[in-house]
């Protein structure tokens, strides 16, 4: 596998993107005060994150839980206001969009939540969850609404008899397909996945996966898939990008990114997943960091990692390090971190270059 | 001759041959509105003193009603209808109530995923993981306390002796996950139960969490059940593991055995749908169809075969019987014994072994 660098013939045809995202950040305020509530802090949930999806492909955004990736998700749909920075789709800045248009980017864009159970209404029928987008957008032609609707539930592996049923009469892995089907009704370009298969049991997670792959490749859809789970993100996406507390730390095509990762965050999430398999798991050397990610209120200066990096110099704790291809990769491998050092097989258990000191579980 | 016989007796009489935990045909039902619900059908297996033991195995397969039932935690509607539970040379299911009490969280001590839930959030970190020696231990409050600095410095809480002050929305997830593994283990349990103790935390963090359990376990000599629908999880840590399926055990044996050579169709199915890192890129996953039976209607004869590809007409009509596929090593199925299967199986998932080396 080490010749063939070539990646899915799908994500080196086009360089055609279909999103872009620009310096964006997200501050929430933290509000105090005893009488009258006034911001006292800013929570920087995202720190000036660039990226761009090409048309077709999937980005798959990774990070451990409060790093950025669902509240990027959140602002790409616009269901939250950016606090700075620009998000271009189809090469228009959708800050500048009229009311009417944005309900026409809507449309482009759909999304697809983690909690299958939480995300449909318990209230409604089926056909009545997978009818509303049409009535939203003022789309909805009876009859032919009727039979789009079941097309969609066939799409999605299920059938014209489930459109009476409510959502509790459903295993988990059949509500998210009916949200998956709801989030196809418009007939997106892009879909955001947001943990789509992280609350489902193994076995479910699969088919979902799996449908997911068909769906993109029959509806031509590009996909952001946003997940924790290092595993489903390298079978999934064709680039991925890494976020630690509010900012990218590396990004590239998957291959390079789990093969030769260089910024030693990267490395460390790769080594903690296990693999089930007991043989490979004791030649492991896991890298254990220390600590937990620090709070995005008060992230630490320069480098967000320095404090749990083994590596780390005055300058990781001076300078941001900036995120750009470095000295040792390949064009459109990009990291920040000032001391980038490729790292083989961190994912599969064979010995990488450097020995990394094991750091004791804290203390 | 005669000094055989002699001989054999006294030798497996011997305590440290004898497994820690031993549950023979255990059965536990629900009698719920629906009909009864057989949560756990005749599971049986041992722990050694010493090993890791996991249950892997998806939601509703009947896993932490397993843990459970051990515990004597099981409430009406629950009951355990038969099976034996033998710890540490008593029966558990002849204890009373009170001695039961006496055993729970001293001698076998439980964590669970969720550590805020489990976590009083009214009283002091101190004050929680000091409890048990104070109720079964007899200590005082100053001797506890004292006791549970030391536990909290044991799992690497900074500055134990102030954190003891604090309350648990003060900690962090793995911080909490740390107390209340330092809260079981302050007693020297000989059992520590674990019920998916790394499912809410983040990769990092389970990490450190699952060294740490085998550091503090390794230096108490404690055994551990440890229950995980993650079966990296369980291949990383465990010594010996069973794979339920719809209340029963699918398939047992070492995790050496089972994840290398699976000869079970719901074990190999289900490594086989895992995405993982070290599997070739652009691989489709092998999914198992359907999704699994509700334990109030589960189908006749093997209840995995709907789901099953290489299921035969023999399997919707009888029950399989257990088959031993190596030594301590048995599958559930009607054909796990036939050659033809393995061949099949060897075509199937099989090859993740043969990856080895790339």
């Amino acid at each position: 596998m080490s010749d063939s660098t070539s990646t899915p013939a799908h994500t080196t045809k086009s360089l055609d993107p279909i999103l872009e995202v620009r310096n964006l950040t997200k501050h929430f305020p933290v509000t105090g005060g005893t009488v009258f509530s006034r911001p006292v802090a800013h929570i920087r949930a995202v720190d000036g994150v660039s990226f761009q999806i090409n048309r077709g492909e999937t980005l798959g955004l990774v990070g451990e839980s409060g790093c950025g990736k669902s509240t990027t998700g959140r602002m790409i749909m616009r269901l939250l206001e950016p606090t700075s920075g620009s998000i271009l789709f189809e090469g228009t800045d959708t800050k500048e969009l009229s009311h009417k248009d944005l309900r026409q980017l809507r449309r482009q864009i759909q999304i697809v939540f983690q909690d299958p159970f939480a995300s449909l209404s318990p209230r409604m029928r089926v056909e009545n969850i997978l009818a509303e987008p049409f009535h939203i957008h003022g789309l909805h032609e009876g009859r032919k609404t009727r039979s789009q609707i079941v097309d969609l539930l066939d799409a999605v592996g299920m059938s014209s008899r489930h459109l009476k049923r409510y959502p509790h009469e459903f295993s988990g892995g059949q509500r998210q397909r009916i949200g998956i089907a709801r989030a196809l009704a418009l007939n997106p370009s892009l879909l955001i996945l947001d943990e789509p298969v992280s609350a489902l049991d193994v076995s479910i997670q699969a088919q979902i996966l799996n449908l997911l792959e068909s769906l993109q490749n029959a509806f031509n859809l590009t996909y952001l898939l946003i997940a924790h789970d290092l595993a489903v993100v390298r079978h999934a996406a064709n680039r991925v990008a890494v976020m630690y507390l509010g900012k990218i730390v590396e990004t590239t095509e998957r291959q390079a990114l789990y093969e030769r990762p260089v910024h030693p965050y990267t490395q460390a999430l790769l080594s903690a997943v296990p693999i089930p398999d007991p043989a490979k798991e004791r030649m492991r050397t896991r890298i254990l960091l220390s600590g937990d990610p620090p709070s995005p209120r008060n992230p630490p200066p320069a480098c967000r990692f320095n404090p749990r990096c083994w590596k780390a110099k005055d300058i990781c704790r001076e300078t941001e390090p900036v995120l750009e291809q470095t000295s040792i990769t390949e064009l459109g491998h990009h990291a920040a971190c000032h001391f980038p050092e490729v790292a083989y097989g961190v994912q599969a258990g064979t010995s990488g270059t450097e020995n990394t000191s094991t750091t004791k579980p804290s203390s | 001759m005669d000094l055989d016989i002699a001989g054999t007796p006294l030798s497996t009489r011997d305590e440290e041959c004898e497994p820690l935990l031993s549950v023979k045909n255990l059965r536990t039902e629900f009698d719920m509105r629906e009909g009864t619900l057989l949560a756990v059908d005749d599971v049986s297996f041992d722990i050694q003193r010493g090993e890791i033991f996991s249950i892997v195995g998806e939601s509703g397969s009947g896993k932490t009603v397993t843990a459970m039932s051990i515990m004597g935690l099981i409430a009406p509607p629950g009951k355990i209808v038969s099976g034996s539970i033998h710890f540490d040379g008593q029966d558990l299911r002849s204890l009373s109530e009170r001695d039961l009490r006496a055993i729970r969280g001293s001698e076998i001590s439980m964590i669970f995923q969720d550590a805020m839930t489990a976590l009083n959030p009214v009283y002091s970190i101190g004050d929680q993981v000091s409890e048990a020696l104070r109720r079964h231990r007899g200590y005082n409050r100053k001797e506890s306390l004292d006791a549970a600095v030391e536990a909290l410095r044991k799992v690497g809480i900074a500055d134990a002796d102030k954190r003891i002050r604090d309350h648990p929305h003060e900690f962090s997830g793995g911080m909490r996950q740390r107390a209340m593994i330092a809260m079981a283990m302050i007693t020297e349990p000989k059992l520590l139960i674990a019920d998916e103790p790394t499912t809410a935390l983040d990769v990092t963090i389970q990490a450190q969490i699952l060294e740490l359990i085998l550091k503090i376990t390794e230096e108490q000599g404690t055994s551990v059940l440890l229950i995980s629908h993650d079966l990296g999880v369980v291949a990383s840590i465990s010594d010996q593991m069973m794979v339920m399926y719809g209340g029963q055990v699918h398939e047992s044996g070492s995790a050496e055995q089972v994840f290398t050579d699976p000869h079970g169709p719901y074990t190999w199915g289900l490594l086989a749908s895992v995405p993982r890192l070290d599997s070739d890129l652009g691989k489709v996953l092998d999914h198992i169809p359907g999704r699994p039976p509700s334990l109030t209607d589960r189908p006749p004869g093997c209840h995995f075969h709907p789901r099953c590809m290489q299921s035969r007409e023999v399997c919707g009509l009888d029950a399989p019987t257990r088959i031993s596929a190596a030594e301590g090593h048995d599958v559930l199925c009607h054909f796990a014994a036939e050659p033809q299967w393995s061949a099949n199986r060897v075509l199937g998932v099989a090859h993740e072994g043969s990856t080895h080396e790339r």
